[in-house]
């Protein structure tokens, strides 16, 4: 019931949130509790969380509550981080209908439901903040545009598979476990999983399909990546792991040429993405690379159908979506604490600001990672699998590039200071000069009263502890991982594709 | 041969034909409703009356919010280049090779009586081949617009008609969706539609601004970065930036 009150909740609270926005009092007091009574509901989702809704069970598992208390503390302390520093608020109800429509497609067996909720919620969450964006009309447009179709697209490929699967054709209904292998349902299966990674590639936008992402990250308020590009995206990932699991595994073709095509797409992210990263100089463009980095990894799941792979490529895209959740926070409030966003203008931002260097160090050690976290034994399992030796290990130097871009942040952040960031308030506390009569001094009512002037005041101090406890839960949930509590119940559908159990139905009644 | 769901089909290839070959708006717009209304209808068992109610209030829903964004303006960019005959040709063709298809499929599933010896070439026309056709030849005519369309109401009408027609052929490839995963669909089109509406809100909005590609867009050809991603409140707390 828990996982059906989220999604009555957020994705009414947060269409809510946006429309009223412009009266930003009004809309981001909507879009605060409801992401507060997000962040409680979704504490409560369990293994025995089951409900029947139109003909279909939502349930809800461990490892369904960890996303979805994750996905929805982000978007609370990402959206207060945007409230005082940022974009004010603009994605806090966007981020809010994504989360609902996720947590919702994650609690389904049918993978159909769970492609298109993530379609809509993925639209919803990408171009809302564009209605309140105030540049130049036919930029935000043509953006836009840009962005909707490879959504769209993703979305597409994505029922299409799953029509494939359910259908005459599919392996349930076409596949004879008794009379060996058929050429014909080999070829069909090899093209049903690429047209599934196809979308997962458009969806999370790895290499070939960066620009959509790459122009996302440019463009869009910083707190709208994480929304878009991580959890939606990774919400997407699993089910279309789900999906193969059920569809394309039991199938048991060899696909070698399909799983080396998609092992060369993964590593050409994974290279790519992390150069790209490297070379990018301001801080969005290193954060829009780094998640394409990312879902690189994460394809190497679909490489090769294994069990064990597809637990780790669910610990990897959990895990990696909440540390870079962290990483946009700290974006967020680095460029709006010093009014820059190049390397080259930030020199001196840690010796500056202590709490965004703490900030800082927290997600680069949950980006590389440690021997024992999830996600660095996720990162190992999957290349050691997929790629073949020795180009696993190229593939596995390529995957610690963030040594490389967030070391040369680190250097920038412990060099002399920039005149941008000496011209910056910085990020230390102010508490005199607010009340001029002290604080201890007064009633509790002018108390009261001067608080709002402190929050103004000490809104990047705010900003800043806010991003270090976005940064804290990502290393928190890299290190515990969720493969442990999926490996019993799956996320993302048990059943994983659309009418499997139909299909599998008639198959029985036709023999 | 059921009469009233060979109608049906017909109005929804036509409504796909109109919307993505019409020059004005609100033809266009009337296309889509065809699709978006009469579409949902072309399933054998039909769903709930409560399922059926809200694909069709959807449907409905998404033109009339296009209509009262695009219908008062000019929308640059709508109408096919080859013109309506040649739409019209593509979309039988398909739809032909749709019912062709669904044949072959229904000898292939087990648990549909074999064919007859020599069977009535209308018979050839269930209500799987029609969902079959209808959602291809709805698919293909509305591929163009999607993805070459350059204004907001066209790229709408293609992606609309592509998510119908995927729809119509996964009724008639696999059987109609649960009832679930047709709210789930309800849902698509609906953001699908809001999204597109919001587009076009901009870009008329944008009549009033400046030509594209002037001092605001970057020497690459993409936006520039400082008029994106600001809002009123940035401005008003410079400090903020």
């Amino acid at each position: 019931m828990s996982v059906l009150l989220l999604a009555a909740l957020t994705i009414p609270g947060g269409l809510a949130a946006f429309l009223t926005f412009g009266r930003p009092r009004v809309g981001l007091a909507i879009g605060g509790l409801t992401s507060i009574l997000a962040i409680v509901v979704a504490a409560s989702i369990g293994p025995h969380d089951a409900a029947p809704l139109v003909g279909t069970v939502v349930s809800g598992s461990d490892g369904l509550r960890t996303v979805a208390l994750t996905w929805a503390a982000g978007i609370a302390l990402l959206g207060l981080a945007d409230v005082l520093v940022g974009s004010g608020g603009a994605t806090l109800g966007p981020s809010l209908m994504g989360l609902g429509t996720g947590v919702l497609a994650l609690s389904v067996a049918d993978a159909g439901i769970g492609f298109a909720l993530l379609t809509a919620g993925g639209m919803a969450t990408a171009l809302g903040p564009l209605a309140w964006l105030h540049g130049a009309a036919p930029d935000v447009a043509l953006l836009g545009l840009r962005l909707l179709r490879p959504l769209a697209v993703a979305g597409f490929l994505g029922l299409a598979a799953v029509a494939w699967g359910a259908s005459a054709l599919g392996p349930f209904v076409a596949g004879d476990p008794l009379g060996g292998s058929d050429p014909a349902l080999e070829i069909a299966t090899g093209l049903g999983l690429l047209v599934v990674v196809t979308a997962v590639v458009i969806r999370m936008g790895a290499i070939p399909a960066h620009v959509w992402a790459s122009r996302l990250a440019e463009a869009m308020p910083v707190a709208a990546v994480p929304a878009t590009l991580g959890w939606g995206a990774a919400g997407f990932a699993l089910v279309a792991l789900a999906w193969v699991d059920v569809t394309i595994a039991p199938a048991a073709a060899p696909l070698f040429a399909e799983r080396g095509l998609i092992a060369l797409v993964a590593a050409t992210s994974v290279l790519l993405g992390g150069l790209a990263a490297i070379l990018h100089d301001d801080l969005e463009h290193i954060l829009g690379y780094s998640i394409v980095q990312d879902a690189g990894i994460a394809l190497l799941a679909f490489s090769e159908i294994r069990p064990d792979l597809a637990l780790a490529g669910r610990d990897w895209l959990i895990g990696m979506v909440a540390v870079k959740s962290g990483l946009a926070a700290w974006v967020l409030v680095t460029r709006s604490t010093f009014g820059a966003r190049r390397l080259s203008e930030l020199r001196g931002w840690a010796r500056s600001s202590p709490v965004l260097g703490l900030t800082f160090a927290v997600v680069a050690l949950g980006v590389v990672g440690l021997p024992g976290m999830a996600t660095f034994g996720a990162r190992g399992l999957l290349t050691e699998s997929a790629v073949a030796s020795p180009f696993d290990l190229f593939v596995l130097a390529a995957a610690f590039a963030p040594i490389v871009y967030l070391g040369r942040i680190a250097v920038a952040g412990l060099d002399r200071m920039s005149d941008a960031v000496l011209a910056a308030e910085g990020t230390r506390p102010r508490l005199r000069g607010i009340r001029p009569a002290g604080w201890s001094a007064a009633s509790v009512a002018v108390v009261a009263r001067a608080v709002p002037a402190a929050i103004r005041a000490n809104r990047f101090v705010i900003a800043a502890a806010t991003a270090l406890l976005v940064a804290v839960i990502g290393l928190g949930v890299a290190t515990a991982g969720i493969a442990g509590d999926a490996a019993d119940e799956t996320l993302g559908g048990a059943g994983g594709a659309t009418g499997a159990t139909g299909a599998a139905s008639r198959f029985e009644a036709g023999r | 041969m059921n009469p009233a769901l060979a109608g049906v089909a017909l109005a929804v290839t036509a409504g796909a034909v109109i919307a993505a070959s019409s020059r004005e708006a609100r033809a266009a717009l009337v296309g889509l409703a065809l699709v978006l209304g009469f579409g949902p209808f072309l399933a054998e068992p039909l769903p709930g009356a409560a399922i059926l109610g809200a694909r069709v209030v959807t449907g409905v829903l998404v033109v009339y919010l296009l209509w009262a964004v695009t219908a008062s303006n000019e929308s640059p960019g709508l109408g096919s280049r080859i013109g309506w005959p040649a739409e019209t040709a593509i979309a039988l063709g398909v739809a032909i090779a749709g019912v062709a298809m669904a044949s072959g499929l229904a000898s292939l599933d087990p648990s549909l009586p074999p064919p007859a010896e020599a069977p009535d070439p209308l018979d050839a026309l269930t209500p799987a081949a029609l969902a079959l056709g209808a959602g291809l030849a709805s698919l293909v005519v509305g591929l163009a617009p999607a993805f070459f369309g350059r204004g907001a109401l066209r790229t709408a009408v293609g992606l609309l008609l592509v998510v119908q027609g995927l729809v119509l052929a996964r009724t008639g490839l696999a059987g109609p969706p649960g009832a679930l995963e047709q709210l789930g669909i309800d849902g698509l089109l609906l953001t699908l539609g809001t999204s597109a509406a919001l587009i076009a809100i901009i870009e008329r909005r944008s009549a009033g601004d400046a030509e594209p590609g002037d001092s605001r867009r970057g020497d690459d050809g993409r936006p520039a970065r400082a008029t994106i991603g600001t809002t009123d409140r940035d401005a008003a707390m410079p400090s903020a930036r």
